[in-house]
């Protein structure tokens, strides 16, 4: 949380998804603000490893969160809102990614080097740790990205966003059995690139 | 299902490490597990690498977005109009809309109405005051008029009447001569 933030916001620093929900929607100021500082990192890392380029990943974030606050008259508590607002950023990015299908093209060409330009965070390693973490993140990051976005989504969800199969299915709508298979070929992809990479231990 | 009946399926072994297997099969997995050292490999394999993913796509590498960026999207978000798509919330709009018009154009009329009286009122006030200035202007002349013409009549009947009858008689006379005079002159126009 930002030194900047407001006393309103610190308040809203312990409260439950639902009770901030319930609190924007209201029109109760801060409420959202927190909303959105809970789940800006997230949303944004989905959503960048969804479309591959740093300012429409922010932009879109942006247009997501709008799209969220249009939409908390309609959120219905008996739902868990994180799975919900990762439905609506899933909308957002298929949509984005069928209007510049040229940079889908582009994000499955990507090289190693894309990588290294990003601006993120890592927090309590050391420089060494730091270092080798780096090389094998990158490794294993241009592997997902050569992924088709249909399979990429899946791993991105299920092992950057921690998302249960269930809310796998709730958030792309598609049927367990097609969340199970596709996760499966996925990484199944991945280990065959890793191997023909010859990168070992993996 | 027995453990004899478990036919060998990574796709199981994937779904059991992510701790989605169903209570009965996850249980015959294990069974099958301690029987096949090929699926104990694999699972051994598959934890590794789902562990270097889960690690290099966890969240503390997740992107740093810009200071305030929070702060600004709630703005954002909080002024923008496409949000307002709540059915009782377009009726209350159009509520306030209505209510609004009709108060700008109540007052409006007031203060047109207010306009008009007063320029009418004004105007005919300086029209008035023209037209009475006039009527007034024209009583004093006439009025003027009949005492000179009175005093000026009064002084020639009371000199001598007859001087005053041959006086009007002569006037007569001049005005059906020259009448008289002035017809033949045109009726000789005529003829040449």
């Amino acid at each position: 949380m930002s030194s900047s933030a407001s006393p309103d916001v610190l308040s809203f620093g312990s409260a439950a998804d639902r009770d901030l929900v319930a609190s924007a929607a209201q029109g109760l100021e801060g409420g959202f603000e927190e909303l959105v500082r809970r789940y800006q990192r997230p949303i944004s890392g989905y959503v960048y490893r969804m479309v591959g380029d740093y300012e429409a990943a922010l932009d879109l974030t942006q247009e997501i969160f709008i799209k969220v606050y249009g939409s908390l008259a309609r959120y219905r508590p008996e739902f868990k809102f994180s799975t919900w607002i990762y439905k609506i950023a899933h909308n957002a990015a298929i949509d984005h990614l069928r209007r510049n299908s040229g940079r889908e093209r582009s994000l499955i060409k990507g090289t190693e080097d894309d990588n290294y330009d990003l601006p993120l965070e890592s927090e309590g390693l050391s420089p060494e740790q730091q270092s080798e973490r780096e090389e094998r993140r990158v490794e294993i990051e241009t592997v997902v990205r050569s992924l088709p976005t249909a399979y990429r989504e899946l791993v991105v969800l299920r092992h950057s966003q921690d998302l249960t199969y269930e809310e796998i299915v709730e958030v792309t709508g598609l049927p367990l059995g097609t969340v199970k298979n596709r996760l499966f070929r996925a990484r199944e992809m991945m280990r065959q690139q890793f191997l023909c990479k010859g990168i070992t231990g993996i | 299902m027995s453990t004899s009946d478990y036919t060998c399926e990574t796709e199981n072994i994937a779904v059991y490490i992510d701790g989605e297997l169903e209570p009965a099969r996850r249980t015959a997995l294990e069974e099958h597990l301690k029987q096949c050292p090929s699926c104990a490999t694999e699972l051994q394999t598959q934890r590794v690498f789902m562990c270097e993913l889960n690690s290099a796509l966890a969240n503390r590498y997740e992107l740093a977005v810009p200071p305030n960026f929070a702060r600004t999207v709630a703005v954002h978000a909080e002024s923008d109009m496409r949000g307002v798509r709540n059915l009782a919330e377009h009726k209350r709009a159009l509520r306030f809309c209505i209510i609004l018009g009709l108060a700008a154009f109540a007052l409006l009329g007031v203060a047109t109405s207010k306009a008009v009286v007063l320029s009418v009122r004004s105007m005919a006030g300086k029209v008035l005051g023209v037209v009475g200035l006039f009527a007034k202007t024209t009583f004093d002349a006439a009025s003027g008029v009949t005492v000179i013409s009175r005093v000026v009549s009064r002084g020639l009947i009371a000199d001598s009447r007859l001087a005053s009858m041959a006086g009007l008689f002569v006037l007569v006379l001049a005005i059906a001569v020259l009448s008289f005079l002035i017809a033949r002159y045109h009726r000789a126009r005529l003829i040449e």
